[in-house]
């Protein structure tokens, strides 16, 4: 019975590329079965992913921008550069709270 | 708009252990750049495949929609995800770019000292004396050859010749070619090194043996009375120079007088007057002492031609007339023919002055003997022939530096990106010969940028001879005439 419901929902739908979809009426049924929940689950596999590549990187990259910043080096040109080894430790931190934020939302949305 | 990189010769400071930590630093930089670009890849991934998932569910609508789910579908807002994934895709690719920019900017710092583009200068050198001394016509016809495709190239380029392409087309067998050339005039063994020591001065020679003539030529057209004149001011009055940088500023402020040499005295607390004598280039005026005879005569490889050249001649006397004594500490800055005078005063060992510090741009002296007490900063231009003339490289001891520019197009006007070179003041959107003192100057201000320590140690022995306040600004003005 179910599966007949589904089915008559999906016959009613139009091909995506043609536009926007329309409201489909609520047939009241089980969509456990659906397979956005599949999708869903693999959105959130590779944010997840993204967010771990992300925080490795992070690390790496603040490790080295702290012994560059150590470096024995005067005159303009080093002062720039250890500001602007700054400003990209600053960018890092943004990336890293980005990619966190992403998978928070991921999860959360994926709960719903 | 041009910019200048510059390379730093001499018995430079800088230890090992400081540049191997650089070239260190760079690479951990460049795989930084290279890490953050892969997780920009990342993302870029991460970003199709969110895509192709959300259409692979098209008549899910609340996942698509990435409404609130009623009915048990699961609800995903995809289109804000690949927008933040979008973001941090550019983060990622941004902060690439710029870790790479500060490794391109370490290995700039750490060629500041590159040994072996030095070394390779002075095997290219020996080669191109020698294929000159072997097959001088071949050499030369492919000399005039290259030139020739340079010229070509800025005819594309501009859309009209540019003798400055020929030139920097050639820069690499300057000093070679005018070795292997002075060897022919000045009638030397081809291989000098097989009948004793090697020698670098064939360029002196070759002058030595044309002073006589250039010298009578010079006097026929220009007489051989010289007239020195105290002139009352210069507009605009040059002001003190208390560094390196201002006294190339007053140099290149003074060119724009006519045959004049400037005198400032400066006072310290110790009661000690200490001088810097500022001398322009060869002068395009008929009567200018600062003629072109003159640098054929001061090139000589004998030191009293140097002293019968009128220009240096002028600039003593503009010294003796300043009241400069003997035991007063005197620095001579000179661009052109003006540093080669100062390079012969402070060779001349019966000279009366105790000159302690010459600077010189575009120049080429490296074969005046200046005595290791007196500090040498030298600028010197990669793309032109002026600095090459002398057919050798500058000695390399502490207290001679060499400051090489080699020209390269305009730096980023911000960011770490604006100190792999330094902007040419003035310089348009046409190539041109560097040997403008715009061009010395931001070969020093590179040097300074990228902090090497032996420009501020010159920087510092100049500044310790002017550490008094100005006192005078004297003013001579040269003439020649029957």
């Amino acid at each position: 019975m179910t599966s007949t419901s589904s089915q008559t929902a999906f016959a009613f739908a139009p091909p995506a590329a043609i536009g926007a979809l329309p409201q489909l009426p609520d047939m009241g049924v089980d969509a456990s079965w659906c397979r956005c929940h599949a999708v869903v689950r693999q959105c959130q596999s590779t944010v997840s992913r993204v967010t771990a590549d992300t925080d490795d990187t992070v690390q790496e990259c603040r490790s080295v921008l702290v012994r560059a910043g150590l470096l024995d080096w005067q005159g303009a040109a080093a002062e720039c550069f250890r500001a602007e080894l700054a400003g990209i430790d600053a960018l890092l931190g943004a990336l890293e709270m980005s990619s966190r934020e992403m998978l928070r939302m991921s999860l959360i949305q994926g709960a719903r | 708009m041009w910019g200048v990189m510059a390379s730093v010769y001499g018995d430079v400071h800088r230890s090992r252990v400081d540049l191997d930590a650089m070239e260190r630093h760079a690479g951990a930089l460049n795989r930084t750049a290279l890490r953050l670009g892969a997780l920009a890849d990342t993302y870029a991934a991460a970003l199709i495949q969110i895509e192709a998932l959300s259409r692979s569910v098209p008549f899910c609508r609340d996942f698509s929609m990435g409404t609130h789910s009623l009915n048990g579908h699961s609800s995903f807002d995809h289109h804000h995800l690949i927008h933040m994934c979008t973001a941090q895709q550019r983060s990622a690719k941004a902060l690439a770019s710029r870790c790479s920019v500060l490794a391109g900017l370490l290995w700039r710092a750490r060629a500041l000292y590159s040994d072996a583009e030095s070394s390779t200068m002075a095997l290219i050198n020996r080669a191109v004396r020698g294929s000159m001394a072997l097959m001088p016509v071949g050499t030369a016809a492919g000399a005039l050859s290259l030139a020739a495709m340079g010229a070509a190239y800025g005819v594309a380029k501009e859309g009209r010749f540019n003798i400055a392409y020929a030139s920097g087309s050639t820069a690499w067998a300057h000093e070679g070619l005018v070795a292997g050339l002075s060897q022919r005039i000045a009638v030397m063994p081809a291989f000098p090194i097989l009948q004793g020591a090697p020698r670098d001065d064939e360029a002196n020679q070759a002058a030595g043996r044309l002073a006589s003539p250039a010298g009578f030529i010079g006097r026929l057209v220009q007489g051989s009375s010289l007239h020195v004149s105290r002139i009352q001011s210069q507009a605009p009055a040059l002001p003190a120079a208390h560094s390196i940088d201002d006294a190339l500023h007053n140099l290149d402020a003074l060119g724009l007088a006519k045959s004049t040499v400037a005198v400032q005295r400066y006072h310290d607390d110790a009661g000690a007057d200490s001088w810097v004598v500022t001398i322009p280039g060869t002068q395009p005026y008929a009567d200018s002492p600062l003629g072109w005879a003159q640098n054929v005569e001061l090139m000589s490889d004998d030191s009293d031609v140097h002293m019968r050249a009128a220009s240096a001649r002028f600039v003593l006397e503009a010294m003796s007339e300043a009241g400069i004594r003997p035991g007063d500490q005197v620095a001579l800055v000179g661009h052109s023919q003006g540093g080669i005078i100062a390079a012969s005063l402070a060779a001349q060992s019966g000279t009366a002055y105790r000159i302690s510090h010459i600077i010189t741009a575009g120049s080429p002296i490296a074969n005046h003997p200046v005595p290791a007490s007196t500090w040498v900063t030298s600028m010197e231009i990669d793309d032109e022939l002026v600095s090459s003339l002398d057919g050798a490289s500058n000695p390399p001891r502490r207290s001679w530096l060499t400051i090489r520019g080699t020209v390269t197009s305009a730096p980023a006007s911000n960011g770490a990106g604006r100190y792999l070179s330094a902007p040419v003041s003035g310089s348009g959107s046409a190539r041109e010969l560097p040997h403008g003192m715009n061009y010395q100057r931001a070969a020093w201000q590179s040097a300074q940028d990228l902090g090497s320590a032996d420009a501020q140690e010159h920087d510092a022995h100049f500044s310790r001879i002017v550490s008094g306040g100005l006192q005078e600004s004297l003013y001579y003005e040269g003439r020649m005439s029957t």
